[in-house]
C-alpha cells in the first residue's frame, strides 16, 4: 500500500467521523493525513 | 513507527492496513455510509455536514447524484439550503469537470519521484528520467512520460509492470509499456538505447509546441529530428543528450520549464536566456501559519522546521480578526505574538541558533481595500502581508480598485496569493492584473508566489509580467504545518517558469538585506 492510498483512507475517516458528529478523531485523523503526506519516503519502508 | 502527527490509535490501524490486516473501523463506516466522500467532498463548498444532510435526505451518493440533484431543484427546497447555494454546487460541479482528470503537481510530485527512484533501482537500469509535464513542472499534470536507458528493456517493462503504483497495464511491449496508476494517472515507460537519449528525452518533454518549433529549425538546416535523433540524411548527427543537441542548433541550453514555445528558442540563439532561480536558493519564508490561528504547529516548532529545510528566517503571519472561522488575530493578541517572538529570538541568539523569526500578519482586505487590523500596530510588525479572503464576486473595477488601496497603505509590503484562485476548486477572482502589476512598481509593494500546491499564487503567466515590469516577488510555502516547507519548490518552478532570476525573487536574500528592500 502506498503513501497515498493511506493518506486518502485516513481523509476519507476523517470525513466519515464528521458526518457522524464524532468529537477530535477527525482532527486527528486530518493530522495523521497530513503527517503522512509530508514524508519523503514510503511508509512501509519506516 | 515514528511519524509527526499520529497517535498511537492511528498508527496501529495504518500497521494492519500495511500487513493487509482489515481496518474494520473503516469498513464498518463504509458499509454504513455508501458515499463516495473524496469524489463528493472535491465540490468546492461541499464537506462532510453537507454530505450527511444530502445523503440522509436525498440519498445522494455520488457526483452523478448531485448534479441530477442540483439540476431538477431538489437541493434548494432542504432546510439550510437556497437557490444560491444549489446555484453554488453547481459552478462546483462545472469547475471540477472543466479541469478534467488532470492532478496537481504538488500532490502527486512526490509519488511520481519515488517511482523514478524504483526504477532507477532496477538492476538492468543504467539511466531514468521523468519526462512530460512533470518535468516541466506545470501547475496540474495530465499523465507522466518516464524515459530510460538499458540493454535489457524486457527485463525493465516486467519489472515496471510489477510495481506497487500499478493499477492495472494496457500494453506490455518490448521497448514502451503504458499503466494506469492507483493515484488515477497513466504513465508510460520508454526504453532506449543510451545514444538517442537525450533525443527522447526532448522529445517526451515537450511542450509539443516546443518539439514542432525544434523540428521546424531542424528541417530549415535540411536535418531532420525525431525521438532517436538529430539525422543528416542516415547520419546521427547527436541523441545522446539534450545539452548536446540545444548546441548544434547553435543554442543554449533551455531549461524544460522554459519549454513552451514563448520566444525561448529565439532567444536561445541569441545566447540571452536569463540565469533562472536555482532550485533551493530560498533563505526565508514570509508567509507561516501558527497554532495561534489556524496552523497545526507552534511558532518555535514552525521555526525548527524552517530551520531544518535550510532558511535561515520566517515571518509568522497568522490571520487577522475578520476571518473568524480561522481564530483570527486582533491588535491585542497580534501585539502579545510580537513579544513572544522576540522572546524566542533572544532565545536563539543566546543559544547561536543564526535564525531569525520576523514578525508579520496576514491581514485581511476588507470589501473596500481598507485592512481590518490599525495601522498603529501594523508599523510594530516587521513583515506585513495582505490578501483577499472574501467578496470573491466584485467587478474586475471594484476589485482591481480594492487592492490598489491595500497596496497604497505604506505598511503593507506584499500582497498574498493575489487571484484567490485554488487548482481545481475556485476560479481566480476577476482582477487586472497589468494594473496591479503597475500599481505595485508605483507603491514598491512585492508580490507573493504562493507556493502551496493548490495555489501557485501568482502563476507563471503572470510571474514573467512581473518580472518583464521590474516588480519583486517572494516565495512563500503558506505552511500550515511543520511538513509544508518543502512546498517552496513548487512555488521556485512556477518562477522558472515565469522566466524569473534570483534578483527578481527577494527571499533569496539574507535577513537584513531582505528587510532594507521592504518599502
Amino acid at each position: 500500500m502506498t503513501n497515498q492510498e493511506i493518506v486518502k483512507i485516513l481523509h476519507e475517516m476523517a470525513e466519515f467521523l464528521e458526518m457522524k458528529d464524532v468529537e477530535f478523531k477527525p482532527r486527528a485523523y486530518e493530522k495523521a493525513a497530513l503527517g503522512i503526506d509530508g514524508l519523503d519516503r514510503e511508509v512501509k519502508d519506516i | 513507527m515514528e511519524i509527526p502527527g499520529i497517535g498511537k490509535g492511528i498508527a496501529e490501524h495504518i500497521e494492519s492496513l500495511l500487513k493487509g490486516k482489515r481496518f474494520s473501523e473503516y469498513e464498518n463506516l463504509k458499509k454504513e455510509i455508501p458515499v463516495n466522500i473524496s469524489e463528493l467532498s472535491s465540490v468546492e463548498g461541499v464537506g462532510p455536514k453537507i454530505i450527511k444532510i444530502l445523503y440522509k435526505k436525498l440519498k445522494i451518493k455520488n457526483l452523478v447524484d448531485l448534479e441530477k440533484a442540483a439540476k431538477t431543484g431538489k437541493i434548494r427546497k432542504l432546510a439550510g439550503f437556497g437557490e444560491r447555494s444549489e446555484q453554488k454546487i453547481l459552478k462546483g460541479i462545472e469547475f471540477l469537470k472543466k479541469s478534467g482528470g488532470r492532478k496537481t503537481l504538488g500532490y502527486v510530485l512526490p509519488e511520481i519521484r519515488t517511482m523514478e527512484k524504483m526504477i532507477h533501482a532496477f538492476p538492468e537500469v543504467e539511466m531514468v528520467s521523468i519526462a512530460g509535464s512533470v518535468r516541466r513542472m506545470k501547475e496540474t499534470i495530465g499523465d507522466i512520460d518516464i524515459v530510460a536507458i538499458s540493454k535489457k528493456p524486457e527485463k525493465v517493462m516486467d519489472r515496471f509492470i510489477g510495481l506497487p503504483q500499478v493499477a492495472h497495464v494496457y500494453a506490455h511491449g518490448k521497448t514502451k509499456t503504458m499503466v494506469k496508476l492507483k493515484n488515477g494517472l497513466d504513465a508510460d515507460l520508454r526504453v532506449v538505447p543510451r545514444n538517442s537519449f537525450g533525443a527522447a528525452l526532448n522529445y517526451f518533454t515537450g511542450s509539443k509546441d516546443h518539439n514542432i518549433a525544434l523540428r521546424d529549425m531542424a528541417l530549415k538546416k535540411g536535418w531532420k529530428l525525431n525521438e532517436y535523433g538529430l539525422f543528416k540524411g542516415k547520419k546521427q548527427i547527436t541523441g545522446r543528450s539534450e545539452e548536446d543537441l540545444y548546441k548544434k542548433f547553435g543554442m543554449q541550453y533551455i531549461e524544460p520549464e522554459l519549454r513552451e514555445n514563448t520566444g525561448e528558442l529565439e532567444i536561445a540563439k541569441n545566447n540571452k536566456l536569463p540565469k533562472l532561480i536555482p532550485y533551493e536558493s530560498l533563505k526565508g519564508d514570509l508567509q507561516v501559519q501558527t497554532d495561534w490561528t489556524d496552523g497545526e504547529n507552534s511558532i518555535l516548532e514552525m521555526a525548527h522546521a524552517a530551520k531544518k529545510a535550510h532558511l535561515s528566517y520566517i515571518a509568522i503571519t497568522d490571520h487577522t480578526k475578520s476571518l473568524a472561522m480561522t481564530g483570527g488575530a486582533d491588535e491585542k493578541k497580534l501585539l502579545k505574538q510580537v513579544d513572544e517572538i522576540e522572546k524566542i529570538n533572544k532565545k536563539f541568539h543566546a543559544q547561536k541558533i543564526g535564525f531569525r523569526i520576523l514578525s508579520g500578519a496576514e491581514v485581511n482586505i476588507l470589501k473596500d481595500g481598507s485592512l481590518d487590523i490599525k495601522n498603529e500596530v501594523l508599523e510594530k510588525l516587521d513583515v506585513v502581508g495582505a490578501a483577499v479572503h472574501s467578496h470573491f464576486n466584485l467587478s474586475r473595477e471594484e476589485q482591481t480598485k480594492r487592492v490598489v488601496r491595500a497596496m497604497e497603505n505604506p505598511n503593507v509590503d506584499i500582497i498574498f496569493h493575489l487571484t484567490g484562485r485554488v487548482i481545481k476548486r475556485r476560479e481566480a477572482i476577476d482582477i487586472d492584473v497589468d494594473e496591479i502589476i503597475k500599481s505595485a512598481k508605483r507603491t514598491k509593494t512585492i508580490l507573493e508566489i504562493d507556493a502551496y500546491p493548490e495555489r501557485l499564487d501568482i502563476k507563471d503567466e503572470y510571474i514573467k509580467k512581473c518580472v518583464e515590469a521590474g516588480v519583486k516577488m517572494v516565495i512563500d510555502s503558506d505552511a500550515h504545518s511543520v511538513s509544508h516547507f518543502k512546498y517552496l519548490e513548487l512555488g521556485i518552478s512556477q518562477a522558472r517558469r515565469g522566466w524569473a532570476k534570483k534578483s527578481d525573487i527577494l527571499n533569496t536574500k539574507p535577513v537584513e538585506e531582505f528587510l532594507k528592500s521592504l518599502k
